[in-house]
């Protein structure tokens, strides 16, 4: 759910605007060229794939895959994101130029709960992988309903993110499932460390 | 035929837009009547340069569930009262949409990513909009090919194994991303690249660009505060 123009107050937009830049700016630095031609593949990848939907409960989900970016791309998955809304907002106006900053942190600090939760090593691969999927979608979710409330759009919104719960499991199912196929079919690739 | 707009260098372009639509959305929620100001501005930028109605409206429509969803939250829950706040957000949303869509329609998108190089935004954000401007299209044509290959292969619905399936396919689709960012970047070396796009001819931001961004700002400015 990417956040239009002129919905939340601006100058919540300005700060947010200021955090994701210095974020982008700070998660970003030493990048080597390789590292960021791997970055802008995986996210065309990622970008690829968001457009496919999946039925659910008679409805249709599509996948942020936020988490599994977290995973394979560390602390620079917030950059990726930055761009791939960047991207969106500019070529589909998905979200707003206003938006921006506060649309990246939504969805890139679910990324980097992902990519934290996966790098603590605790519990078994496919847990850490579900539950990277799951908070990758859920956090943003519930941020963007925390926004709308203090925004003066009322609680309602919160009980739209209780709905992303089975986009959520469905996301964190499938992160799991890849990271087990990246796991048996070239493990290198979750080894990177980005 | 070159319009004034599409004669501009792009940063001109990018920073009106970005200016015009963070004094629309600035408004305040009680300035409702200012909108057919803005709506009048917007369609005299739009005549400056190249952008179908046609186009512009989809886009509108596109974002439609999402602002009506915002607008009639806020309308319906206090009331009468709250709805001319609710129709001044869902017009700061169209406005910006209308913006930003005939600026994309305007100007293409090497351009864009030439304007936020120059305008100070990092190397590697620039790169990773590049690749996904050439590769996003080629993986949905991919995915595309293992899926209909799948289809092909298959004789029983999926079932319970949906996901995993589909989970693996995009699995495969990551590596793929993967070998393929090996031999671009590779390729890349060969060609002697050295860390940036190759720039399309650097253009002057000179008077013309001067006198657009200061008009068409100004003309916004003096509909917020004047009006």
């Amino acid at each position: 759910m990417h956040i239009a123009d002129g919905i939340i107050p601006s100058t919540w937009c300005g700060a947010a605007h200021a955090a994701a830049w210095s974020a982008v700016y700070w998660l970003g630095r030493r990048i080597e060229t390789e590292e960021v031609v791997r970055l802008g593949m995986l996210a065309s990848a990622s970008f690829a794939v968001s457009l496919v939907h999946f039925p659910l409960g008679g409805t249709s989900v599509h996948l942020g895959l936020y988490g599994l970016i977290g995973i394979l791309a560390g602390r620079r998955a917030f950059p990726v994101i930055f761009a791939a809304l960047l991207f969106q907002t500019v070529l589909f106006q998905h979200g707003g130029l206003v938006t921006l900053g506060l649309n990246a942190l939504n969805m890139g600090l679910g990324a980097l709960a992902g990519a934290t939760l996966w790098r603590t090593g605790l519990g078994p691969e496919s847990l850490r992988a579900f539950l990277g999927g799951f908070l990758g979608v859920l956090i943003p979710a519930v941020l963007i309903a925390a926004e709308f409330a203090a925004a003066g759009y009322g609680k309602g919104f919160f009980f739209m993110a209780t709905l992303y719960l089975g986009a959520a499991a469905v996301e964190g199912v499938l992160t799991s499932v890849i990271v087990r196929f990246l796991r048996t079919a070239r493990p290198a690739v979750l080894a990177v460390k980005m | 035929m070159t319009t004034l707009f599409q004669r501009l260098d792009p940063r001109a372009r990018v920073l009106t837009v970005i200016t015009a639509t963070v004094v629309v959305v600035s408004t305040p929620s009680t300035a409702l009547a200012l909108f057919p100001f803005y709506l009048l501005l917007c369609l005299l930028v739009i005549l400056t340069g190249k952008a179908r109605p046609s186009y512009l409206a989809a886009r509108c429509l596109a974002a439609s569930p999402f602002i009506l969803l915002a607008a009639g939250v806020l309308a319906f829950q206090n009331g009468p009262s709250n709805y001319p706040a609710a129709l001044t957000v869902a017009a700061k949303a169209y406005t910006a949409i209308i913006l930003l869509a005939f600026l994309t329609a305007s100007t293409p998108l090497a351009d864009l990513l030439s304007a936020t190089r120059r305008l100070g935004a990092p190397a590697s954000l620039n790169l990773i909009l590049g690749m996904m401007h050439r590769y996003t299209h080629l993986f949905s044509e991919e995915y595309a090919r293992m899926e209909r290959a799948r289809q092909s292969r298959s004789v029983a619905p999926l079932g319970r194994a949906r996901y995993q399936i589909f989970g693996r396919q995009f699995g495969e689709l990551i590596l793929r991303s993967w070998d393929r960012a090996d031999r671009v970047h590779s390729a890349m070396l060969a060609r002697g690249f050295t860390g940036a796009w190759p720039e399309p001819a650097p253009r002057q931001f000179g008077a013309l660009e001067w006198t657009y961004l200061i008009t068409v700002c100004g003309l916004f400015l003096a509909a917020r505060f004047l009006a």
